[in-house]
């Protein structure tokens, strides 16, 4: 057996190590299969992953808003091993980058934070570049593109992997002029997920398509190019041996001199409200903008002002300095620039907010404004144009407010009763307030939202798990009390079994020994008649003690396998103490007596046993009847033989009827004791059975046993 | 004797045991190199400083940092970061002084080297702490010795990006200053402008100085917005053609080589990533490095520009990083 064990062990052991050695073997061997490429839809917005940067997707194009360096939105598989991704790209800002990942893996936040190769129209150079990335950016190769990446034209780019061979083409919209690279990496990394990356730049991209890659793929690319073999050589610096030629550097750095020049009179914001309230004045401003959408808010040094209907000359996001060039209009509260032409100078202009409290927010003069306040989220809802946020702190509730279009906003979880710290421009403007609170933030991108505090763990959904789960422990711990004190008897009954056996195989042996040793002797000394009578008396002794020793063994033995044995087992016990004698025992049983108690059997048993006893030495019954009954939780047992009875009066409780009913009390029963003269002897034991105790009941008595009650 | 089969077993168990176990390695220590934003010339080139020496230490570099400049709280969940990554060691370039002394302290107090780049935090230097920085009384030296040997040593100037609020950049215009006042009294402030973070607003200042009465001879911009704000305006204005620009920190490189900018005083950032791993290596080993380490700046001019000794701070590198 225990061989058994043993090996059985051994044999699950090694199926645990194979199992495991399968597992790695097919991930790292079994070549990469392609199930979820043909399901890719780029307007599935729960696909894709940002990694920093301010997403759209809306038209079935995607869009990053965001000029911060290394903006990334993954999706795919990571298994995907061959493919092709093809888009159409504009890269929206004059001096940056945009482009394709291919065998991605690994990404954070970051510019270059991510494991594999990237294919970028880079504007500040005009050049189409194919590149590896390990948390650092490595150029492979960078191609002229003849003329140029004009301002915000279309490219269509195509980038292949295949093998360790990168290819990649770039289509003008405007000239179709077709640019070409390819590299082969010999270290190469095998599979990854594809994603859209853009670097210093806001960018779009649509029409986006993959499919799994053949060699014909990259050849057509191939066959324009020639394929740049990549070597890794210990000296850290690769192929570039001067500094490339700087002619097409200087047309985007003189283009974007010439772009943020300005020879307007410019006016301070603060300075609007000043103005004579009933004429329209035309003005100029420089600021930066706070807030592109849903309406535009640009900041100064002196204030903030709203610029509903702006025109814009090109795209336009937080963060960018502007000039607007507008007129002021005060027919509200605070002066807003209407009908404005929004030019962008510059971008990534930092400008800090305003901290301060809800309540500060609420009577101060910071409209318009850019501020930062914490409040504990009270609920949200979403509609197509709206994610609103109800917030409360201290005495005052507001709303925040955001575009649920954005998908950094459409991935953030935020729970009710949370300490929340947001960012963004204050209104108190009645489409945003409805007039239900005191002022509104309007948030421009998820970065916005921080998270200070989790709500408290005690709320009241908690709680009542909390107290469900004390109900349960308290059941169970009472359960297993019940469990553990049967067990106490069953082990109880174990040893009295055991010592009965115990006595049967020595002492009752030693005994009827000891009788047939006496009774040849006896038939020795036949001639001599004291001896004899000694002898006789010695025999007699001899089968007093043997027959106290057998009802000792039978007292100990109250071994039933269960419940409804009980009546058989007393009918067992009186067969073996009548022995020889002619007593007829009958048994009666009516209702579910299996249903009794072990604690109260037993005690019956003891009872039922001592009765019997008594009936067989003290009655000279001829006819004993055990009976035993549960009826609507009401327990009898009675032994009755048809005896000589006994005088009640005259005759004092004995030492056994003591037992007896030292036993019935302890279960909360009763005995009577019915005798007469000639008419028999009737002992009848009956207790009540608690009633199963319902779960509350139970419960119920357990809070009172705690509280002393 | 025959092998029962439970012996057959054991030895099969040994066996699989073995290769798994045979694959473990001591993983590499790892230092997390922080900068306040990577993708530029100027920190790239610290990238390559420090994985060239993390290489010749068995080190492994974790690069990287805000795709924003000036998100400070980013820079500090990056360094929070590689603290419950149980990095081995941190390189910080903190972009605010008062902000990252909390956590330094932090870092420091777990016993984890840190070196703080450009930035004297106030911290005091310690068992793990130490600071390298960009020398900038050299580089002041420098652009003041560079704007006399244009003007020969007579002229005016004006000085660009002020802030009185930067101790990297007060010392920087300090040591211009003094220099100019000891070897070369000849040469005048004209004018002096405070700095802005807002490109625009510095060329509208640039504007100002080319387009006034009497225009000064040379400027020399102190930071990077006012060198690029000092430069679009000379683009944009036809009289400031004769006006050399003398600036600070790798920023439009490309102008040097065309002409349109006279030089840069740039910062040897290679070397300051090189030594930034070297103190952390010695201090993994247990031995004391010098609390504060100089590096001199370059001065970056035409004539230097392709030089093959400046071409490891004037390139982006590119370096096998998958090796780092």
């Amino acid at each position: 057996m225990r061989t058994t064990t043993r090996k059985v062990t051994a044999v699950a052991f090694i199926l645990a190590i194979a199992a495991i050695l399968v597992c790695g073997f097919y991930r790292h061997f079994v070549p990469a299969s392609h199930p979820a490429i043909a399901a890719f839809q780029p307007g599935r917005a729960q696909d894709w992953t940002p990694y920093g940067g301010s997403w759209k997707i809306f038209n079935d194009s995607i869009q990053n808003d965001s000029e911060e360096r290394g903006a990334k939105l993954m999706n795919g598989s990571p298994d995907w091993s061959d493919y092709v991704v093809e888009a159409d790209i504009q890269v929206l800002g004059p001096y940056g980058d945009a482009g394709i990942l291919l065998r991605s893996s690994g990404e954070e936040e970051g510019v270059d934070s991510y494991h594999g190769y990237y294919a970028l129209l880079r504007n500040m150079n005009d050049t189409l570049t194919i590149g590896r990335a390990d948390y650092g950016l490595d150029q492979f190769v960078t191609e002229p593109i003849i003329p140029q990446i004009g301002q915000q034209e279309w490219f269509h780019l195509k980038f292949v992997a295949y093998d360790c061979d990168l290819a990649a083409e770039a289509i003008s919209s405007s000239s179709n002029t077709r640019t070409y690279a390819a590299a082969h990496d010999p270290r190469c990394i095998h599979k990854g997920r594809f994603g859209l990356r853009s670097f210093s730049t806001s960018a779009r991209w649509k029409n986006i398509h993959l499919h799994a890659a053949t060699r014909k793929d990259l050849e057509e690319i191939t066959g324009h190019t020639t394929i740049e073999n990549i070597t890794y050589s210990p000296d850290w610096v690769r192929n570039a041996v001067h500094f490339p030629p700087v002619d097409r550097y200087m047309a985007p750095i003189h283009r974007e001199a010439e772009r943020l020049r300005s020879d307007a009179h410019i006016e301070s914001i603060d300075h609007l409200a000043l103005m004579n309230l009933y004429d329209q004045h035309v003005v100029t401003i420089h600021g930066v903008v706070t807030l592109a959408a849903p309406e535009l808010y640009i900041q100064d040094g002196t204030g903030g002002i709203r610029a509903p209907d702006a025109i814009l000359t090109g795209p336009v996001k937080a963060g960018d300095q502007v000039e607007a060039h507008g007129t002021v209009v005060s027919t509200e509260v605070h002066p807003v620039l209407k009908h404005a032409t929004i030019r962008v100078l510059s971008s990534n202009v930092p400008i800090p907010a305003l901290t301060a409290t809800a309540f500060e927010l609420a009577v101060g003069n910071h409209e318009d404004q850019l501020v930062e306040v914490e409040g504990i989220l009270q609920d949200s809802f979403r509609t197509d144009k709206r994610l609103t946020l109800q917030l409360s702190e201290g005495s005052q509730q507001f709303y925040a407010i955001a575009d649920p279009g954005d998908l950094s906003f459409s991935n953030l979880k935020l729970q009710n009763g949370s300490r929340l710290r947001l960012r963004g421009v204050e209104t108190k403007h009645i489409g945003y307030t409805g007039n239900r609170v005191a002022f509104a933030i309007l948030m421009p991108t998820a970065s916005s939202v921080a998270v200070i505090e989790g709500p408290s763990w005690w709320s009241r959904r908690h709680i009542a798990i909390l107290g469900v789960v004390i109900v349960i422990l308290i059941l169970m711990l009472f359960t297993f009390s019940r469990r553990l004190q049967n067990w106490r008897i069953a082990s109880v009954l174990d040893e009295r079994e055991r010592l009965a056996l115990e006595m049967h195989d020595t002492l009752a042996q030693s005994f009827a020994g000891i009788g047939f040793q006496l009774q040849a002797i006896l038939q020795e000394t036949k001639g001599s008649a004291a001896a004899a009578n000694q002898v006789q008396i010695a025999l007699t002794m001899v089968r007093s003690s043997h027959e106290e020793a057998k009802r000792s063994i039978a007292a100990l033995r109250p071994r039933f396998l269960n419940n409804a044995d009980l009546v058989d087992n007393l009918r067992q016990a009186a067969e073996r103490l009548v022995e020889g004698e002619h007593v007829t025992i009958v048994t009666h049983t009516e209702g579910p007596v299996d249903q009794i108690p072990l604690r109260i059997s037993d005690a019956l048993f003891r009872i039922g046993q001592e009765a019997i006893s008594n009936a067989i030495r003290h009655s000279h019954a001829r006819t004993i009847t055990i009976s035993l009954s549960l009826l609507a939780n009401h327990i009898r047992l009675s032994v009755r033989d048809d005896g000589i009875g006994f005088d009640m009066h005259q005759n004092g409780p004995g030492f056994g009827i003591r037992g007896m009913t030292r036993r019935s009390d302890n279960i909360g029963g009763r005995i009577q004791i019915i005798s007469a003269p000639n008419h028999g002897t009737a002992i009848t034991i009956t207790a009540d059975l608690a009633p199963r105790s319902s779960a509350f009941e139970r419960l119920r008595s357990v809070a009172r046993f705690i509280m002393g009650v | 004797m025959p092998l029962c089969t439970l012996q057959r077993l054991s030895i099969l168990a040994t066996v699989a045991m073995s290769f798994g176990l045979g694959s473990c390695r001591t993983p590499v220590p790892t230092i997390a190199v922080i900068p306040p934003v990577t993708g530029t010339l100027l920190w790239e080139t610290m990238h390559g400083g420090a994985a060239t020496e993390a290489r010749k230490h068995h080190l492994h570099v974790y690069w990287n940092a805000p795709t924003e400049e000036g998100d400070t709280q980013k820079q500090i969940g990056f360094m929070e970061r590689a603290l419950n990554r149980h990095h081995a060691g941190i390189v910080l370039v903190p972009d605010e002084t008062f902000a990252f002394r909390t956590p330094v302290q932090h870092a420091v107090d777990r016993s984890v080297p840190v070196v703080v780049i450009n930035n004297e935090l106030g911290l005091p230097s310690e068992r793990y702490l130490s600071y390298v920085l960009n020398d900038e009384v050299e580089g002041g030296k420098l652009a003041a010795r560079r704007v006399a040997s244009i003007l020969h040593g007579r002229g005016s100037i004006a000085i660009l990006g002020t802030n009185p609020h930067l101790q990297s950049l007060h010392k920087r215009e300090l040591s211009l200053e003094r220099t100019l006042a000891t070897e070369f009294p000849q040469i005048h402030i004209a004018v002096r402008k405070l700095g802005d973070m807002s490109i625009p607003h510095e060329q509208r200042t640039a504007e100002q100085i080319f387009d006034a009465a009497h225009p000064v001879d040379a400027i020399i911009a102190l930071t990077t917005t006012s060198l690029r704000g000092a430069y679009y305006a000379r683009i944009e204005t036809q009289r400031s053609k004769t006006i050399p620009i003398i600036g600070f920190d790798q920023e439009r490189l490309p102008a040097i080589k065309a002409g349109e900018i006279d030089s840069i005083v740039i910062q040897n950032t290679f070397e300051i990533g090189r030594i930034a791993l070297r103190n952390i290596a010695a201090q993994l080993a247990g031995t004391s490095v010098p609390e504060r380490v100089y590096v001199e700046p370059i001065l970056l001019t035409r004539a230097n520009f392709d030089s093959p000794q400046l071409k490891h701070i004037t390139l982006f590198p590119m370096f096998p990083w998958s090796e780092q």
